[in-house]
């Protein structure tokens, strides 16, 4: 009876030994008689870095398409062990000029109706040059977005982007504009 | 240098009762910033905002190197466990055909419970540092035991010998 309670003692010490020794590895301890314990705190966070709030496709003629090299030039990070969801989305069928349009496209400021938008799903084309290379194509996602990357650790990836805009021969001349998202997401 | 905007946002996951976020304005330009929770509807259905959760203040400005705390108010949060996107929205500007917003999100978790149906990982994350503690201490208590066991076994097979 004494051993079996000997042997229960031991392995009541084992697992108080074990648990004990979980908090040593994730707090710092105050330093004791002459030891000094150096004690440093990283915060987590999350960074988009360098997005450019504008892009300018200038003139495009009618038939052709325009293009802006390096459109875009950023940096999206975290030091979060989960990592990060990185997507972009269009306007989606909120401007008047592109209601049920889903996707979203560029809308003509004269407000021709159907016939003064370029439907980002049929016309606009964006490029990764850098991180995550591929082509997107924004105008075919959900209105959640489309996704540009998506990382499960701490990262820190650069990404570069060539913009193309193909405007059809019969297009109405007028000045169109949309706007896009950028979201970085903490998972 | 970077061209363009850039935001920090720290920390990047926190859990209720924990309410502050911290942003900043890490960049050279100045930053008009919106603010909200939504839902993280990733693998059901897109994101969406809350009526239960806002954040304060809803919108700021920041200077290059300025910082300001934002707070998550709660109020009559259904049952369960709930995942938000504490968003802070960059609006973009009005020079091209393109306005270009960016958003930065925190991951907050609510309540507690059975896991959002549209949560994100992080519940696993924490399940399998627990089952992993938990399988740990079962592998030493049994090699304890078969320790115990084959050390009371040899003393008494020695007694018979005697």
């Amino acid at each position: 009876m004494r051993k079996l309670l000997i042997a229960a003692m031991m392995v009541l010490g084992v697992l108080v030994g074990l648990v004990a020794a979980v908090p040593a590895f994730a707090t710092c301890a105050p330093g004791s008689g002459d030891a000094v314990n150096a004690c440093a705190a990283v915060p987590q966070s999350i960074t988009l870095t360098g997005l450019t709030a504008d892009i300018d496709f200038g003139s495009v003629s009618p038939g052709t398409t325009g293009t802006v090299t390096g459109a875009e030039a950023y940096t999206a990070s975290t030091n979060d062990s989960k990592g990060y969801d990185l997507t972009v989305t269009g306007s989606g069928p909120t401007l008047p000029c592109s209601v049920g349009m889903s996707g979203g496209g560029f809308c003509g400021t004269l407000g021709g109706g159907s016939a003064d938008v370029l439907p980002n799903k049929n016309d606009l084309t964006i490029t990764e040059t850098a991180s995550a290379a591929g082509t997107l194509l924004p105008g075919n996602a959900a209105s959640s977005g489309v996704t540009i990357q998506a990382t499960t650790s701490a990262s820190s990836n650069s990404y570069s982007e060539d913009w193309a805009l193909s405007v059809p021969a019969t297009q109405e001349a007028d000045s169109y504009t949309e706007t896009f998202t950028y979201k970085l997401q903490a998972n | 240098m970077p061209r363009g905007y850039s935001v920090t946002i720290s920390p990047a996951h926190l859990t209720a009762p924990a309410d502050a976020v911290t942003v900043s304005d890490t960049g050279t330009t100045v930053l008009h910033i919106v603010t909200q929770a939504v839902s993280l509807g990733k693998g059901c259905s897109a994101q969406s905002e809350v009526t239960w959760a806002r954040v304060s203040p809803a919108s700021l400005t920041l200077h290059p190197g300025q910082s300001r705390t934002a707070h998550v108010h709660l109020t009559d949060v259904p049952s369960g466990r709930h995942d938000l996107g504490i968003v802070f929205e960059t609006l973009g500007g009005k020079k091209g055909n393109v306005s270009v917003n960016g958003e930065v999100s925190a991951h907050m978790v609510v309540g507690t419970g059975g896991a959002d149906p549209c949560s994100l990982s992080a519940p696993q994350h924490h399940a399998s540092s627990m089952t992993l503690l938990l399988a740990v201490s079962a592998i030493l208590a049994l090699v304890a035991i078969v320790a115990i066991g084959a050390l009371l076994t040899g003393r008494r097979r020695g007694a018979h010998h005697r």
